[in-house]
């Protein structure tokens, strides 16, 4: 089932045109209002990616909503011209972007975003005006209840992330993907992203805080399930999903240790999208003695 | 103290081929796997990789699991080691010490260990998977003494 699942995280990864594409856009937005800020060309100092693009978790296929997050740093001067308005500094990022992205592209300023949707069907870009300050946090626009400004830490979000990663040698960006995948899949159950996010890290940080080493990604995955189903409480929504998925894991898990790989792999086709995740076509023919016993000694700790 | 036979060990071999015996230290080593099945409970396969030590306190040798998996399982579950039966000192406790010999009723018996091997970690895979008891568990610690002396002098 290893292969089965590399191949899944293979189908999952955006292609290198699709990562180009992203950063053609959100660059492009960045530009557009670096010139109507500034009077000059974008910089990179101008901006700060954040999101499934900078932790590089956006997955395939690129769906309505599948968004670059961008900050785009906007100066003292404008910062003090809107700080009782927040809504006039998206408004003002809106109509400067409608003066590049005139007539093919959607852009919808509400909340704390600037949204370009692109006619492509492909990636849009959510860009946020802010204001950095010197502890290298952020104040944000959100023009919700009268409108006010709110500090935003997207770094520390990052850094937390990038942590989890680097000790984990990679297993938390692997599961963030398939868990995603998983909710995509799941079309009842709402689960955000960053909730997703910062779930995974617990869950690798706690249990596989080296790193998966020899264990297989779908004992990883199940043990995420679990983990969580332990958790959760019953008035959360997601628990039942949680639940249904980790009897299917636990099936599929049993299966691949008889050697069943074509159940083992609709159990995870049950899961995950079965677009992506592959079909195994052949079985081990293995002698698996079943010892079945119906009284045994109770165990103690002392 | 209990040490194998070249019987024993060549049995052990084709039963449980993951374990090598060491005869200098006396104790197996290695994987211990299986396929198993409580009544009308779910078949499980799993494995655990494994220190069994002879020594010369009581019938049974010390088992340590030592992969850390059963404490990784409770860490999984949200419970403490001991709930999955590990003692203080990492060693696991298979049965209450006041019952060993309704299994051992002639000493030490190696297919008989093997197979409360099996048993025995089939609850724990069980637990850990599913997350309840496939059978009662004994009582952690030493209250079954109190409760013993508390019905005898009933009596």
């Amino acid at each position: 089932m290893e292969k089965n699942f590399s191949q899944f995280l293979c189908n999952l990864r955006l292609t290198q045109n699709q990562r180009e594409d992203a950063k053609k856009k959100y660059e492009g937005v960045i530009n557009c209002l670096a010139r109507h800020f500034y009077d000059r060309g974008r910089n990179d100092s101008d901006q700060y990616l954040f999101g499934s693009y900078k932790t590089k978790t956006a997955i395939r296929p690129i769906e309505d909503g599948s968004d670059v997050d961008v900050l785009f740093k906007i100066d003292n001067d404008s910062y003090e011209k809107y700080k009782d308005n927040a809504s006039g500094i998206l408004q003002e990022c809106r109509n400067a972007l409608k003066d590049t992205y005139s007539t093919t592209e959607e852009i919808h300023a509400w909340g704390k975003v600037v949204l370009v949707k692109f006619s492509d069907g492909t990636h849009n870009v959510e860009v946020l005006p802010a204001w950095e300050k010197s502890d290298n946090k952020f104040f944000i626009p959100n023009t919700e209840d009268c409108g006010s400004w709110e500090t935003f830490d997207p770094r520390s979000q990052i850094a937390s992330f990038q942590e989890s990663i680097d000790s984990t040698d990679g297993l938390t960006r692997d599961c963030v993907m398939m868990i995603k995948n998983w909710v995509r899949n799941t079309i009842t159950m709402k689960y955000k992203s960053f909730n997703v996010v910062q779930d995974v890290i617990s869950f690798a940080n706690s249990i596989y805080s080296s790193g998966k080493r020899d264990e297989n990604y779908d004992v990883v995955v199940r043990d995420f399930f679990n983990y969580w189903v332990n958790r959760l409480s019953d008035k959360d929504e997601r628990r039942s999903h949680f639940q249904t998925a980790l009897n299917r894991a636990n099936k599929a898990v049993q299966y691949e240790k008889e050697g069943k790989h074509i159940e083992a792999s609709e159990e995870w086709r049950k899961i995950f999208d079965p677009k992506l995740f592959p079909h195994s076509d052949k079985n081990e023919e293995r002698e698996n003695e079943v010892n079945r016993f119906s009284t045994a000694p109770r165990p103690w700790s002392h | 103290m209990v040490t194998l036979t070249y019987n024993e060990i060549s049995w052990l071999w084709k039963v449980q081929p993951g374990l090598t015996y060491i005869h200098g230290a006396n104790l197996l080593a290695g994987t211990f796997k299986f396929t198993a099945q409580y009544r009308t409970l779910e078949k499980i396969t799993d494995s655990y990789d494994l220190v069994i030590r002879f020594t010369s306190n009581g019938i049974l040798p010390e088992v340590y699991e030592t992969r850390g998996k059963i404490a990784r399982m409770a860490k999984i579950a949200g419970k403490q080691i001991g709930d999955f039966h590990v003692n203080s000192d990492g060693t696991l406790c298979m049965i209450r010490e006041d019952k060993v010999y309704s299994i051992y009723k002639n000493g030490f018996d190696l297919k008989l260990f093997i197979n409360h091997l099996m048993t025995h970690f089939y609850w724990i895979s069980y637990y850990g998977i599913y997350g309840k008891e496939p059978w009662i568990a004994e009582e952690h610690g030493y209250g079954y003494l109190l409760n013993k002396l508390l019905w005898t002098k009933r009596l």
